[in-house]
């Protein structure tokens, strides 16, 4: 097995201190970072996420193999920025207002993040401006909302209203969180709905590049 | 046969004379409050008014046995976690996760004088005594780990749960021994039956491989020792831990909508009773006619007890809670 492969799996496995182990070795082997993302830890949240999906995994795996990607990214994330490396999107993430439940949001953040989307994470509780205002800032192509509460599934329609009136026609708006449907994503006008994090890779794709 | 007797009756596997109807997650609406003048966040404090409010899930709403505490995390509260007390739409949560270490995990011996648990056990001698004949009084504890993952917090212990098991068993331990002694308290304040939310260790928390070695004992050790009836509740689609649930010893379990009336009654071949599974987002946003569709196929199915499938919004419209009663009359 090549490093690269290695640190696949070590994401997989969640072992964080392999991750970083590897991650160091490469950059020492003089591995460009970008190829480290792309060959090393993508294809390593993308296997987690099917694990999810087809229930081989559960949240417990998901967090630590997430972890494991964080640290990595952590390591590359300077050298990236100085080669003037940019991913090719850019989404802003956030869970509705009224709503504090963040671990379903924050694990389609590393899987965005593992798929090579920038993330901009504004946390949990988001009101609607706050969202208009982060996907101006940031200029961004996507904007991901999360709910989990029946009671703030208004306050996803509220935001997604909110973007529409502010002029921004362009943004992909993609929703999801436990009581979501497509057809509530219909009925609110957003562009796509993902039922887990990785398929809200694929999605978010699909919807910026059909 | 009263609301009572046939909730006990059919909770314990007997025949009543028609199913009833029941709940033990939340469970209150911002039309109750208003009718009853009892609101949310007042009566999580105020053992008379929460008595009163609850008790219109029975005289409004048609349930023939209900929760008397709305607020999930009333251990944690006691034991430290800063709360956020919510509003007449909004339930409760916890802000804040007071233990850090095994250590930290010590249990006050006069935890029932604290708040909110003092009002919690309150409630129920105040809703016995008044209702008790026409109703069946239902007391709530967390699940463990649930209310773990409220002490320590969600993820720090979802993670645990892989990085260090001994740690994670070690808390467990100590949320036992304050769990059965709340349990326990609430049955000697009159009680019929006291559920248990484990909303934390739902379907995709964690694995069944997880969920057999690290909370099935602990969860069949903590009901060996509450002295009544138990309906534990778990979220989600619990297929695949379907087959260990036989081993907790709980009287019964409350599904939700993830998991078909039919598979949950074949699964638990009578070796434990059945209550569930309407889905929540409908009473939320269907209408009385798929209510009655999904009561219907509840009953089709030989489940003991009608419920929610899980916690309801409060904005849920009371002509839809009422429908559920409509249609098992109508059955
Ligand atoms: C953990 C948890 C909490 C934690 C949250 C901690 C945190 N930091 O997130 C705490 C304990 C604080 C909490 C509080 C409350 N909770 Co809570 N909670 C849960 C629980 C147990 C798990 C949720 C979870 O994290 N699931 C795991 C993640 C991975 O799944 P997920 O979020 O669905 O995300 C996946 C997909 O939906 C999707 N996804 C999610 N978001 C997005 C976004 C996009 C863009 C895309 C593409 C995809 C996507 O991808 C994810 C990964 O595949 C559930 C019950 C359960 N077992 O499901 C209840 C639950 C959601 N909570 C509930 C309730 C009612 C509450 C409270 C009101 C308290 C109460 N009385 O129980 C408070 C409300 C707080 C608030 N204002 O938000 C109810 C909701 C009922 C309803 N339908 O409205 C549930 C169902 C349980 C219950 N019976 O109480 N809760
Ligand atoms: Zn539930």
């Amino acid at each position: 097995m090549s490093e690269l492969q290695e640190l696949t799996q070590a994401v997989i496995k969640g072992d964080r201190n392999k991750a970083k182990q590897l991650t160091q070795t490469l950059l020492d082997q003089k591995v460009v970072p970008m190829d480290i993302v792309e060959k090393g830890l993508v294809p390593g949240m993308a296997e987690v996420g099917d694990r999810f999906k087809r229930n081989e995994y559960f949240v417990p795996e998901m967090l630590i193999a997430a972890r494991a990607m964080k640290e990595a990214m952590a390591m590359l994330e300077p050298l990236l920025a100085k080669a003037g490396i940019k991913p090719k999107y850019t989404a802003v993430l956030g869970t509705v207002q009224g709503d504090l439940h963040d671990i379903g949001k924050n694990l389609v953040g590393m899987m965005w993040k593992g798929a090579n989307i920038g993330v901009v994470d504004l946390g949990s509780n988001v009101s609607a401006d706050k969202f208009v205002a982060a996907v101006k800032q940031h200029n961004a192509q996507i904007v991901g909302l999360s709910a989990l509460l029946t009671t703030t599934m208004p306050a996803m329609k509220d935001t997604v209203q909110a973007i529409r009136n502010a002029g921004l026609k362009t943004v992909k708006v993609v929703i999801g969180g436990a009581p979501i449907t497509q057809e509530f994503a219909n009925e609110i006008g957003a562009d796509a709905y993902a039922p887990d994090a990785a398929s809200g890779v694929d999605v978010a794709m699909k919807t910026v590049a059909p | 046969m009263n609301s009572r007797e046939r909730f006990l009756t059919a909770l314990t596997g007997g025949k009543p004379d028609r199913a009833p109807l029941a709940h033990v997650a939340a469970m209150t609406t911002v039309e109750l409050q208003q009718s009853t003048g009892c609101f949310m966040p007042a009566v999580h404090l105020d053992a008379e008014q929460q008595a009163r409010l609850m008790a219109a899930n029975h005289d409004t709403l048609g349930f023939d046995a209900v929760s008397f505490i709305i607020n999930f995390f009333g251990e944690p509260a006691a034991l430290g976690a800063e709360m956020d007390w919510g509003a007449p739409d909004r339930l409760p949560t916890f802000k804040s996760n007071p233990w850090r270490t095994p250590e930290d995990a010590v249990i006050p011996e006069d935890l029932f004088d604290r708040q909110p648990l003092k009002t919690c056990l309150e409630t129920i001698r105040t809703a016995k005594q008044r209702y008790g004949d026409r109703m069946a009084v239902l007391g709530k504890i967390m699940g463990p780990f649930s209310m773990l993952q409220a002490m320590h917090g969600v993820e720090n212990v979802l993670m645990e749960l892989l990085d260090s098991p001994s740690q994670i068993a070690a808390f467990l331990d100590v949320c036992v021994e304050a769990l059965v002694r709340h349990a326990n308290a609430q049955f000697e304040a009159g009680a019929d039956a006291v559920s248990i939310g484990e909303g934390g260790a739902g379907a995709r928390m964690l694995s069944p491989a997880a969920y057999e070695t690290c909370l099935l004992p602990v969860h069949r050790r903590m009901i060996a020792r509450i002295q009544g009836p138990t309906i534990l509740h778990i979220c989600g689609d619990v297929r695949s831990r379907l087959h260990l649930l036989a081993q907790t010893g709980m009287t019964c379990f409350n599904f939700d909508w993830a998991v078909s009336p039919a598979e949950m009654t074949a699964a638990a071949a009578g070796r434990y009773t059945v209550m569930g599974n309407i889905n929540t987002t409908d009473l939320l946003c269907a209408g009385p006619a798929e209510l009655a569709r999904q009561v219907e196929e509840n009953l089709a199915a030989g489940v003991h007890i009608i419920s929610p499938g899980c916690a309801t919004s409060p904005r849920c419209p009371n002509a839809n809670l009422r429908a559920l009663a409509d249609a098992i009359a109508r059955h």
